[in-house]
């Protein structure tokens, strides 16, 4: 293991190349906090969002972070059903390295 | 055939397949929940190998990323392995840290070359961390010899001091079996924290090593308490995200739904591999995520998405397998009770 420090050098020296070529210019984001979205001819739930989209964007930012919660939660709770059913539950582990 | 899964995405305002939107979260979530990292940097560009907008993949990639990090979390917390009050004290060094982070970059990219320094730091950071877990690992059995020699033979060992920089007050987290300098502890969050405002990343791949080699943590404690913190940040994103225009709710459903799935194969899966063999993991995926990123540099950029793409797919195999044969093996032995 002697030899690692010069591996590590020789693999950053590798590198090097790569890292003088990231110095190139960043992509620009298009500016979406006044961008408007269909609504007409899509499904309910989609012009649901869309809707609130158009409004009010911090409403649908509220509806988002809600959603993404509550639907985290019921499938926690539900693939732990399952997971229990097939055998795979799982209590508190001892912690071995 | 894949076209019967194709569904219409409102804010992205386009057809995509739904069936691939579950494939990138499952394989994510599995990942997530055995490592305890979001994963931005494997869904990010898989997304956009597909076809999925740039625009709306990292804000959609972090609706995700908070929903299953919920799912990851509690079932960490089951098995024991979230320390809240670790988690709580990363929560505000990591505040304060990315605040910091963030107002460096701002002063680079006034003075022209953010993007270069950012870069730089980011294919080091990934390979160093990477080579170094690398080198811990090879290693491991030979510490192990020493610390069993040392401790058959107190006489000849030197004391060392188990903590170098002790000053008070104290902190006990009795979850991680560890007493630690309040000081450490912030200091090495506000680092984290900052390298993660100074690259712009979620910070779970900086985090949990940071938890084992800094702090101290058993290797499950870290990856489960690094996601309680991912938990928040992940809230956040989502949030700011979608306030900004930049989440497609729908394609984040999809990806959430499977996410959960994986992430709670990926956190069973913690139970039956060894903490040293999820470094091993942790310590080739993040390497080959630096390769991508030092791809991308050559202007590479579809080899780079591919290469992240397969290196999370192999990995959650890897995962998957080790499960099964885990979960065979505790079966037959409890069958043989």
């Amino acid at each position: 293991m002697k030899k690692f420090p010069a591996l590590i050098l020789n693999f950053l020296l590798l590198a090097l190349p790569a890292l003088v070529w990231a110095a190139g210019p960043g992509e620009k984001a298009p500016d979406m906090a006044t961008r408007q979205v269909k609504v007409e001819g899509i499904s309910f739930i989609n012009a649901f969002f869309a809707g609130w989209y158009n409004d009010n964007k911090m409403v649908f930012a509220i509806i988002v972070t809600v959603i993404m919660g509550l639907v985290g939660g019921i499938i926690a709770f539900v693939t732990d059903i399952i997971l229990k059913f097939i055998g795979m539950d799982v209590s508190k582990i001892e912690h071995h390295e | 055939m894949l076209e019967m899964f194709n569904v219409y995405l409102p804010i992205a305002e386009l057809h995509f397949n739904a069936f691939i939107l579950v494939a990138i979260g499952f394989s994510v979530g599995v990942l997530g929940g055995f490592f305890g990292v979001g994963g931005a940097w494997v869904v990010t560009p898989a997304l956009n190998i597909f076809g999925f907008p740039m625009a709306y993949a990292i804000g959609t990639d972090l609706a995700h990323i908070f929903g299953k990090s919920i799912v990851a979390t509690a079932k960490h917390r089951k098995m024991g392995n979230v320390d809240m009050k670790l988690g709580f004290l990363s929560i505000i060094g990591s505040v304060i840290g990315v605040e910091a982070g963030a107002q460096t970059v701002m002063w680079l990219t006034a003075k022209g070359f953010a993007g270069p320094v950012v870069r730089y730091t980011y294919m080091l950071l990934l390979f160093g961390l990477g080579i170094y877990m690398l080198y811990d690992y090879a290693t491991k059995d030979k510490r192990a010899a020493a610390k069993a020699a040392k401790t058959a033979n107190p006489g000849a060992a030197v004391m060392a001091p188990r903590k170098a920089w002790n000053l008070p007050p104290m902190v006990h987290f009795p979850v991680s079996g560890i007493t630690i300098s309040f000081w450490t502890v912030m200091g090495v969050f506000f680092f984290t924290g900052y390298l993660s405002g100074f690259l712009g990343v979620g910070g779970g791949f900086i985090r949990m090593p940071a938890l084992i080699y800094l702090i101290g943590c058993p290797t499950a404690i870290a990856v489960g308490t690094d996601l309680f913190s991912v938990l928040f940040s992940g809230a956040y994103g989502c949030w700011t995200y979608g306030v900004k225009g930049a989440v497609d709710i729908i394609a984040a459903l999809y990806m959430l739904v499977g996410a959960s799935i994986g992430a709670q194969l990926g956190v069973t899966a913690v139970k039956y591999i060894r903490g040293y063999g999820i470094r091993l993991l942790f310590a080739i995926m993040i390497i080959l995520a630096g390769t991508s990123v030092a791809l991308k540099q050559f202007n590479l950029t579809t080899a780079a998405a591919w290469l992240v793409m397969s290196a999370a797919l192999g990995m959650c195999a890897i995962i998957m397998f080790k499960l099964w044969v885990g979960f065979k093996k505790e079966k037959a032995e409890k069958m043989g009770l």
